[in-house]
C-alpha cells in the first residue's frame, strides 16, 4: 500500500487557494456596514430615480406630432418656451425624502471658526433637510464651512462623520470652502454636491453651487473640483474644473459643461433663488493661509513657454506632490499624455491614458496654461512615473 | 421567501412574489422591506468580490439602485434572490472594470514570516494573502471569476449558478474547472501566497508522511 501525495506544487496551491476562498468566506461575514445610513442614501435616489422617471414618461408620451404643434405654435407666438417642468419649478424641489425631518437651524449649536460664529453640522443626519429663510452658514470643524442662501433647500445625503459627506442642493446657492486633506491620506472626496444627477466633488477648495433649470452653475475660487455623474463617488472626474473658473454644467450627470468667463455675472434663472456672489465668501484660516493645495508649477516663468524637456519636469514635479506615498512602497504608473495645440502653441486638449488622480492632473493643467512655441505640432507624449 | 413582520397586533406574512409586486406598483415600503431582506446576502457578495471598504458600501446600494430600476421587468423568471446575485455580480464586474484603468499601489517585497500567532502580525499577513488572492482572483477572465466567487465564496450550486449566468451546467462546470486551475496558476505570481502554499505543502508532509521507504532487511 502506498500514501497518495499529490504533485508538490499543484496539490500546495491547491490548498492555498482553498484555503485563501474560506479566508475570504469568513471575512466577509464581519463585515456591518451603516445600514440606516445606507437605507436612507438609497431611498433618496431612488425618489430623484422615480422622478426622473415619471418626467421621462411624461414627455416620451407627448408624441412627436404634439411636439411639432407645440413648436409651430410658438413660432406663431413669437417665442419659444421652454419644458413647463423645468421652468415651473426647480430641480428635485418634487422630491421629498423618506426620513424627511426638516431641521430648524437655531437648534444646531453654535461654533466658533475664523472669529464668526457658525451653526454646527456636524450634528446633522442623512435625510436631515435645510430649508433656511435667510443665509445659514454652517461648519463642521475641521472638514468644511458652507453657506446656503436664503430659500435654499439642501438634503443631507451622507453625514460629516460617514466617506465622502455629501449634500443633495435642490434649489438655491451653496457657497463652500473646503479644509484641504493632506495628500496620501486616503481621502479622495472631502466634500460633494449633488444636484439631480450630478455631482460635483472636491478634496480642499472653495467653490459655489447654484442650482439653475437643468443645470447647474459651479464657481471654483481655489483648488480645483470634480464633476460627474451621482453614484461615481471617489472617482468624480468627468471634468476636472480649476480654479478660478466658472462652469455650467448639466444635471444630468455632467453630460456636457460649458466653461465661462470666471467672475462675470450670469442671468440668473427663474429657479435661482439667490445668485451665488450673494452669499458671503468665507475667509480663510490663519492656519489655512499657503495650506491650500496649489499646483507644483506654478506660472512664475508664465512668459516662458514649455517644451517637451520642461513638461516632463513639470510632469514629474506634479506627480511627486499629488502621489505621497510610503518611502517602503514602490509606485509605478505608465500614462500616455495626448496634447492638442493650436498653431500659436496653445493648448487645445489634453488627455491622459489612462486618467490619473486629479490632484495630479489639475497640476499638470496649470503647467499647460504656458503654452508651447509657436508652431509645436500637436503630440503624444508616453510616460513613466515612479517614485 | 417567506417574510415576517410584525404590525400591531397582527402577523404579517410577505412572500418575495408578493414583495416584488408591491414594488413593481411603485410602493416604496415594499422595496424598503425588500432592501432589508436581501441586504445581507447582497452585502456578502459585494464584500467578497470586492473587499471590504467605503467602496463596497457604494457598490451594495448602486446594487439596490438597479434592482429598482429593473424591477418592472422582473417576471419571475429566476427566483428573487438568484435574480439578486446576478446583478450584484455584474455591479461588481463592472466597477473592476472600471477601475482597472486606475494605477494602484501594490508591494513588490515578498512576505516574510515570523509570527504564526494570533497577533498583529499575523493580522497583517493574512491581510496581505486576502490582497494578493483578490488580485489574483481579479486577473481571471470574468466568466470563470464569476462563476468561482459564485460556487468557492458564495456557496451556490453549479445549477444555482447556471440560473445567474444563463448558462447551461455543463458550461458552468467547465468555466469552474477551468478557473480553479487558471486561478492556481495565477497565485504562483504572488510572493506571498507560493510561501503560504509552500508552509501548507510542509504541514501536510509533517502529518502526512510521503511515502515510506521499506527497508530491505
Amino acid at each position: 500500500m502506498s500514501a497518495f501525495k499529490p504533485s508538490a506544487d499543484d496539490g500546495a496551491m491547491t490548498l492555498a487557494m482553498d484555503r485563501m476562498a474560506q479566508s475570504l468566506r469568513d471575512s466577509a461575514s464581519t463585515q456591518e456596514p451603516d445600514w440606516d445610513a445606507m437605507e436612507a442614501r438609497l431611498m433618496a435616489q431612488v425618489e430623484v430615480q422615480e422622478v426622473q422617471e415619471r418626467k421621462a414618461t411624461r414627455y416620451r408620451s407627448m408624441g412627436a406630432g404634439f411636439l411639432a404643434l407645440a413648436a409651430s405654435f410658438a413660432l406663431w407666438m413669437g417665442h419659444t418656451q421652454a419644458p413647463q417642468a423645468t421652468s415651473e419649478q426647480p430641480l428635485a424641489a418634487a422630491v421629498e425624502p423618506v426620513r424627511s425631518r426638516v431641521v430648524d437651524a437655531s437648534t444646531l449649536a453654535e461654533v466658533r471658526w475664523t472669529d464668526e460664529v457658525w451653526r454646527d453640522a456636524s450634528s446633522l443626519k442623512s435625510g436631515d433637510i435645510l430649508e433656511p429663510t435667510g443665509e445659514l452658514a454652517l461648519a463642521t470643524i475641521g472638514q468644511v464651512r458652507w453657506r446656503l442662501s436664503p430659500g435654499a433647500r439642501a438634503v443631507i445625503v451622507r453625514a460629516s462623520n460617514e466617506v465622502r459627506p455629501t449634500v443633495r442642493l435642490e434649489r438655491g446657492s451653496l457657497h463652500a470652502k473646503v479644509v484641504p486633506v493632506a495628500p496620501g491620506s486616503g481621502i479622495d472626496e472631502s466634500f460633494a454636491v449633488e444636484v439631480a444627477q450630478t455631482r460635483v466633488a472636491v478634496h480642499g477648495t472653495e467653490f459655489t453651487v447654484d442650482v439653475r433649470d437643468a443645470s447647474l452653475l459651479v464657481t471654483v475660487d481655489e483648488g480645483v473640483v470634480g464633476v460627474g455623474p451621482v453614484g461615481s463617488n471617489g472617482r468624480t472626474e468627468r471634468a476636472l474644473l480649476t480654479a478660478p473658473t466658472q462652469a455650467e454644467v448639466s444635471a444630468d450627470g455632467a453630460s456636457t459643461v460649458t466653461r465661462l468667463p470666471y467672475g462675470e455675472a450670469v442671468a440668473p434663472t427663474p429657479a435661482d433663488v439667490r445668485g451665488a456672489r450673494g452669499l458671503k465668501p468665507i475667509s480663510r484660516d490663519k492656519e489655512e493661509r499657503g495650506d491650500v493645495t496649489a499646483p507644483a508649477v506654478m506660472p512664475e516663468v508664465a512668459v516662458r513657454p514649455l517644451s517637451t524637456q520642461t513638461l516632463r519636469s513639470a510632469v514629474e514635479g506634479c506627480f511627486a506632490s499629488a502621489y505621497s506615498v510610503r518611502s517602503d512602497v514602490n509606485l509605478q504608473v505608465s500614462t500616455v499624455l495626448d496634447l492638442r495645440l493650436n498653431p500659436d502653441g496653445s493648448v487645445v486638449g489634453a488627455r491622459f491614458s489612462p486618467p490619473l488622480k486629479p490632484e495630479f492632473q489639475a497640476c499638470v493643467g496649470a503647467a499647460l496654461e504656458r503654452g508651447f512655441t509657436p508652431g509645436t505640432p500637436s503630440q503624444t507624449l508616453p510616460f513613466s512615473l515612479g517614485k | 421567501m417567506p417574510r415576517q413582520a410584525r404590525w400591531g397586533g397582527l402577523r404579517l406574512v410577505t412572500t418575495d412574489e408578493e414583495l416584488v409586486e408591491r414594488c413593481q406598483k411603485g410602493d416604496r415600503d415594499a422595496f424598503r422591506t425588500l432592501f432589508r431582506s436581501h441586504r445581507d446576502v447582497v452585502a456578502r457578495v459585494v464584500f467578497r468580490m470586492n473587499g471590504p471598504g467605503a467602496d463596497s458600501e457604494d457598490l451594495v446600494q448602486e446594487v439596490f439602485l438597479q434592482v429598482h430600476r429593473s424591477l418592472k421587468d422582473f417576471r419571475g423568471q429566476a427566483r428573487l434572490s438568484t435574480w439578486l446575485h446576478r446583478i450584484a455580480v455584474n455591479v461588481v464586474l463592472m466597477h473592476k472594470r472600471a477601475a482597472r484603468v486606475r494605477p494602484s499601489l501594490t508591494h513588490d517585497e515578498p512576505v516574510e514570516i515570523h509570527d504564526t500567532g494570533g497577533g498583529p502580525l499575523a493580522r497583517a499577513e493574512a491581510k496581505q494573502c486576502e490582497d494578493a488572492f483578490r488580485r489574483a482572483l481579479d486577473k481571471l477572465p470574468p466568466k470563470k471569476r464569476e462563476v468561482y466567487i459564485l460556487h468557492e465564496l458564495e456557496g451556490l450550486s453549479p445549477g444555482d449558478i447556471a440560473e445567474v449566468v444563463g448558462a447551461p451546467v455543463l458550461t458552468v462546470r467547465t468555466r469552474l474547472f477551468y478557473a480553479r486551475q487558471e486561478l492556481a496558476e495565477l497565485m504562483r505570481a504572488e510572493p506571498s501566497l507560493v510561501q503560504l502554499a509552500a508552509e501548507l505543502d510542509n504541514d501536510n508532509n509533517v502529518d502526512v508522511p510521503a511515502v515510506q521507504p521499506e527497508v530491505a532487511t
